[in-house]
């Protein structure tokens, strides 16, 4: 008996962590019928995020207070992520057919994969991904000052390309500059920002003038101007960061396993009750759960934002008529679910003591099998549908006898779990059953 | 003024790009100078290959073969050791898996400059490396491989056959090193019940294959076996499943990137038995990944403990000089032996050889009467093609480091 209430409890915790990604899967199929076969990578650039925001600000130290920063850490890396993937690889193919997303999906998950691979083992290309960054912040700061409308889906290339050849070519000044003088230096700082206004500014209005006319480009000037203030100033701003905080660090390679901190309360000597063990990460993970599902509850039935996004699940065109930013709404599902996947790459972190670039693959396919075991786009369904392919998991590694048994055989469950559900009730446990749309 | 700075900046970098590529060329062709005018006549090449893991999870032990191997063919050219012959060392990857093991065989077996290759680092790979470079008469010398069918044949215990003529190790097999660590636990550590863990790659499944035997001849209780798939990170249904047997020990067949997760984990679950495990797990990136509470866990290795032998200070000492930016790991010591019994050959089989192919043969047949003082001990081989040492030593996690506990040469009885 000690020994099934030891897989349940085992069970329970890896469930836990599927639930918490399969939430991930479900809410942002419930909004777009879309299956971000990238959440995997979410999940696991959260573990990197806490472990990145450990190594940067707290290495050596194990007490509990950390445990927050880092859990927000991974948040922001997570969400990140998430909303940066949404804009640069869903949105543009909102109404593609349905196997674009899907194709953009797995690229951008070897994109995570590699990304972070290369990244912990040069960190200088951090550089590379903050002038990215910067492009972008810069040219939708810039987009807020013109009246002309960016977004609009009339508006063409070359409507944007003033304002982006400013952000470049103030780039460019600050990259020429820093290659030639890389301390940090007040002139050279400066000489960036300046420079870059002035090189950059002129850049946009030549094309300004080239693309669109006198009028158009006396107009833009202000918008121009500003883009290229902003990229030299946070490039150099990125710059600072970098060289004081990032460079200092001694970052481990992730062509390796790496080893996750150790905090204390939250890991060592397990607690026994009876016979039965449970590790204090596995509670933080149910906790962790538990907190998360309640706080969802909460936020999907009593808030406008939540509510809205159950219109937009029901019908996105009438909740648009209706007054609803669905682009919004849709940012927001895919940030949710990155908030939970955040928090799942801290347990798993916590639990196995060590994290590599490749864990989000498995993870998002249990995960996933999870979301549609529960019936996906059902919220509730996600986490039960997790923690029932936890304990089937845990059951069947202890009471499957002989040849099949064992723990070599504990992946093969999970599918043989989601072929059964699939062909006898394919809408899920607790999904109902829907007329599909397409 | 915007254009001034911008200009003055491009001519700074566009100078100091011009500089470093005339430093560059400069570099390349001074030391071209110094090979050729060292032996003053004509220069031939050969080549040593290296067949080791340099990215993937193994790398860390990968990248110290290939360093080790470097060090010896750059002493080896500097003293000149084979008159009109210079040696380069060509190092492939193979991740730690089969098929880039194979294919960066096979781009060796194809190059008509290559005489003999230093690796694998893996059991398995070597199985698939043999076959590719044997026909082609290259010698292979492994200084990791421990699984003893790769020099006696599948029936290695009751019928002993040579499959491979070419292929050589100066490391001892698990043939010695299960038995070893079985009775380290039995008749020193005073451990009757143990579990054992391997990953059901070749060498794990080799190594807790002998340490069981031993074990239960000794008169120990094998209460558990268990495996686990080698892409797994997480150990809790595994470990949950030994724990009711109440072993006083884990015997785990495999290498360290399991291996730490493995005790850490186990220890976490509240499991405190030390976990022993063979060469692949003797590594500082263990204790890493084991976190403090690895203390006490055992590990057996091939061979007496680099440092404290004398004949290997000296290589300790050489290889810090050298600036290699990786440690030389675990198979430092017996891959600059391997490299070494390679060139000692060639001292023979390339002296009056006027191309590298027709040589490969000779050095082939030179190997077995190979016999010098290296890093690791006395460097000779036996019919099989086995090291003739067999001194093993068993080390133990002490304050985060691991500690020799004792080294001995193993008799059969």
């Amino acid at each position: 008996m000690d020994q099934f209430f030891q897989q349940l409890v085992n069970g329970l915790t890896l469930g836990s962590l599927y639930a918490l990604i399969a939430v991930g899967y479900t809410v942002v199929y419930g909004i777009v019928q879309l299956i971000n076969f990238a959440h995997g990578e979410v999940f696991m650039i959260g573990a990197f995020g806490a472990l990145s925001t450990y190594l940067l600000f707290f290495d050596g130290h194990t007490s509990v207070w950390i445990l927050p920063v880092m859990i927000v850490g991974a948040m922001a890396a997570s969400v990140g992520t998430a909303v940066l993937m949404e804009r640069v690889a869903y949105r543009p193919l909102r109404n593609a057919p349905r196997l674009a997303p899907l194709i953009t999906a797995i690229g951008i998950s070897v994109f995570l994969q590699e990304f972070i691979r290369l990244l912990y083992d040069r960190p200088g290309w951090a550089v590379l991904a903050m002038a990215g960054l910067t492009l972008f912040a810069a040219y939708l700061l810039g987009a807020r000052f013109t009246k002309v409308p960016l977004d609009h889906p009339i508006t063409k290339w070359r409507d944007r390309a003033p304002l982006l050849a400013a952000t470049v070519f103030a780039l460019a000044v600050w990259a020429l500059l820093r290659l030639a003088e890389r301390d940090l230096s007040i002139v050279i700082t400066l000489a960036a920002i300046v420079g870059g206004l002035i090189v950059g500014t002129a850049a946009g209005l030549l094309f300004a003038v080239g693309v669109t006319g006198t009028d158009r480009a006396k107009a833009l000037l202000q918008p121009i101007a500003v883009v290229a203030v902003a990229t030299g100033v946070l490039m150099e701003l990125g710059w600072l960061i970098f060289k004081e905080i990032i460079a200092k660090v001694e970052w481990p390679s992730a062509k390796q396993l790496i080893p996750f901190p150790q905090i204390d309360v939250v890991t060592g000597k397990a607690i026994e009750i009876g016979n039965v063990t449970i590790q204090r990460s596995a509670v933080f993970t149910i906790f962790a759960l538990a907190v998360c599902a309640a706080l969802l509850w909460f936020f999907i039935n009593r808030t406008r934002l939540g509510r809205g996004m159950q219109a937009v699940s029901q019908d996105p065109d009438t909740a648009r008529l209706m007054g609803i930013n669905v682009d919004r709404i849709i940012v927001v599902a895919f940030a949710l679910g990155a908030v939970l996947a955040a928090i799942a790459g801290v347990s798993q972190g916590l639990q196995n003591n060590n994290i590599d670039f490749r864990m989000g693959f498995l993870a998002g396919l249990k995960a996933f099998t999870a979301a549609v075991l529960g019936g996906i786009g059902n919220i509730q369904g996600a986490v039960v549908g997790g923690l029932v392919l936890g304990v089937v998991e845990a059951m069947a590694t202890q009471y499957v006898p002989g040849q099949f048994g064992g723990g070599s055989w504990k992946d093969v469950w999970a599918f043989v779990l989601l072929i059964l559900v699939l062909v006898f009730r394919p809408q899920g446990l607790l999904g109902a059953r829907v007329v599909d749309r397409a | 003024m915007g254009g001034t700075v911008q200009q003055r900046s491009v001519v700074r970098v566009g100078a100091s790009l011009i500089v470093a590529s005339l430093a560059l060329t400069a570099c390349g062709s001074r030391s071209n100078n110094d090979n050729g005018g060292s032996t003053g006549s004509t220069t031939k090449t050969a080549k040593i290959g290296v067949i080791a893991p340099l990215s993937g999870d193994l790398s860390a032990l990968g990248l110290g073969i290939q360093h080790s191997v470097e060090l010896a063919v750059k002493q080896a050219n500097d003293s000149n050791a084979i008159p009109g012959w210079k040696l380069e060392v060509d190092a492939k990857d193979d991740e730690g898996k089969t098929d880039p093991g194979k294919n960066a065989a096979t781009s060796l077996a194809g190059d008509p400059a290559v005489i003999g290759v230093v690796g694998t680092l893996n059991t398995s790979v070597a199985q698939q490396v043999q076959p590719v470079l044997a026909p082609k008469n290259i010698v292979q010398v492994s200084p990791a491989n421990t699984g003893p069918g790769l020099t006696q044949g599948a029936q290695w215990q009751s019928d002993p056959k040579r499959p491979y003529a070419t292929y050589f190790r100066t490391c001892t097999t698990d043939a010695v090193q299960g038995p070893f660590a079985a009775r380290y636990l039995y008749e020193t550590a005073k451990i009757t019940k143990v579990a054992t863990i391997h990953d059901k790659k070749a060498y794990g499944q080799g190594l807790v294959g002998t340490f069981t035997e031993e074990f239960k001849k000794l008169g120990g209780q094998v209460v558990s076996a268990q495996t686990i798939n080698p892409d797994d990170a997480n150990f809790q249904a595994v470990v949950s499943a030994i724990k009711p047997s109440a072993p006083q020990a884990l015997y785990y067949g495999g290498e360290y990137p399991k291996a730490g997760p493995l005790s850490q984990q186990m220890k976490a679950a509240g499991l405190n038995i030390p976990l022993m495990g063979g060469d692949g797990i003797f590594d500082p990136k263990y204790i890493q990944l084991g976190g403090k509470t690895s203390d006490g866990d055992l590990a057996t290795s091939v061979g007496a403990p680099v440092e404290a032998l004398d004949s290997a200070k000296k290589f300790v000492a050489d290889y810090n000089a050298a600036g290699y930016k990786e440690p030389y790991a675990a198979y430092g010591g017996y891959s600059f032996d391997a490299a070494n019994s390679i060139i000692n050959a060639l001292k023979v089989s390339l002296k009056d050889a006027k191309d590298v192919e027709s040589a490969r043969k000779a050095t082939v047949d030179a190997m077995a009467s190979v016999s010098f003082d290296g890093v690791t001990g006395k460097v000779a081989f036996d019919q099989y093609g086995d090291t003739t040492s067999k001194v093993l030593t068993v080390y133990k996690v002490a304050a985060g480091k691991w500690a020799t506990v004792e080294t001995k040469d193993f008799a059969t009885k």
